[in-house]
C-alpha cells in the first residue's frame, strides 16, 4: 500500500514538473493557449535548412 | 511553406552557432518536404526530425527550437537561470538586454535590429523571477504582439538576438524581410552588451 502511494506521489510530482517535451513556465501573465493543434492545410519546404523553413513559415 | 500567419504562435529559435563569425552559415543539412492537413505540433516535430541537431519544447505560448546538444548544459547562455530581472519602461526588446547583460558579466550578447517592427506597444515595466534567458526572451517576444518571435544567431564569439513583431516573414517597415541567416551576414545593425 505504501509503495502504491509512493509511486502515485512520484507520478504526480513528475507530471507536475513537466517531464517530457512540453514544459510550462512561471509567468506573471496568464498563459495563452499555444496553437499546437492548429491545422495547416499545406506546407511545402524546398531545399531549405530547418531555420529557413521555420523562418519562412512563422 | 504555408503562408497563413498563425496568431498566438510565438517561436524562439536558438541556432547552432558557428565557430567564427567569418565562417559561412552551415547550410549542409537541407531538405524538401510537403505536408498536407497537418498540425503545428507535427510540423515542428517533422522539421526537427529532418535536422536531428535540433529539438523543441514549449514554454507557455511559445515554441522553442534549439540545439539538442544544449539540453542540460547550464553553461549555455539560453539555459542560464536568472534569479530576478526587472525591466523598466522598455520600449523595444533590445532595451531588455542592458539589465540582462548586467546579470551576466563576461557573457557577450548582442542585438541585431532590422529597422522597425519590433517595438512594444507602449513602454513596458515588469519583473520576472526564476526563469532562464530563453524564457525571458519568450516573455519579451510574446509581449511584442500575437506573432512576436526571436532568434539567437551568429557565432560563438559574436552572438545576437533578433526580435520580430510579425513573425519572421514580413515586417511593416520591410516589404520583404531578409532571412535571419542573410541578416546575420551582411545587414545587421548590432548592439553589443
Amino acid at each position: 500500500m505504501k509503495m502504491t502511494v509512493r509511486l502515485l506521489l512520484m507520478f504526480l510530482i513528475l507530471s507536475r514538473c513537466g517531464y517530457g517535451q512540453t514544459t510550462q513556465t512561471g509567468n506573471e501573465n496568464e498563459p495563452r493557449a499555444l496553437p499546437l493543434n492548429y491545422r495547416v492545410a499545406h506546407i511545402e519546404v524546398a531545399d531549405s535548412t530547418l531555420i529557413e523553413a521555420l523562418s519562412n513559415w512563422v | 511553406m504555408g503562408l497563413e500567419p498563425i496568431a498566438g504562435l510565438h517561436l524562439g529559435i536558438e541556432e547552432v552557432l558557428r565557430e567564427r563569425f567569418s565562417e559561412v552559415p552551415d547550410r549542409s543539412i537541407r531538405f524538401s518536404l510537403t505536408l498536407e492537413n497537418t498540425t503545428v505540433r507535427d510540423i515542428v516535430e517533422t522539421l526537427c526530425q529532418f535536422d536531428s541537431r535540433y529539438t523543441w519544447s514549449t514554454d507557455g505560448p511559445s515554441i522553442d527550437v534549439f540545439p539538442r546538444e544544449t539540453i542540460g548544459n547550464s553553461s549555455n547562455l539560453l539555459n542560464h537561470g536568472l534569479e530576478e530581472i526587472r525591466l523598466d519602461k522598455i520600449a523595444d526588446p533590445h532595451e531588455a538586454l542592458t539589465p540582462l547583460a548586467k546579470l551576466l558579466p563576461g557573457e557577450q550578447l548582442g542585438y541585431a535590429g532590422i529597422g522597425g517592427g519590433s517595438s512594444h506597444p507602449e513602454p513596458w515595466s515588469t519583473s520576472f523571477k526564476q526563469l532562464t534567458v530563453r524564457q525571458l526572451m519568450n516573455r519579451i517576444s510574446e509581449h511584442i504582439g500575437p506573432r512576436g518571435s526571436w532568434i539567437w544567431s551568429g557565432s560563438k564569439d559574436d552572438r545576437f538576438f533578433f526580435c520580430f513583431q510579425y513573425g519572421f516573414q514580413r515586417q511593416p517597415a520591410l516589404e520583404a524581410a531578409p532571412s535571419p541567416e542573410k541578416l546575420g551576414l551582411s545587414e545587421r545593425g548590432l548592439s553589443c552588451f
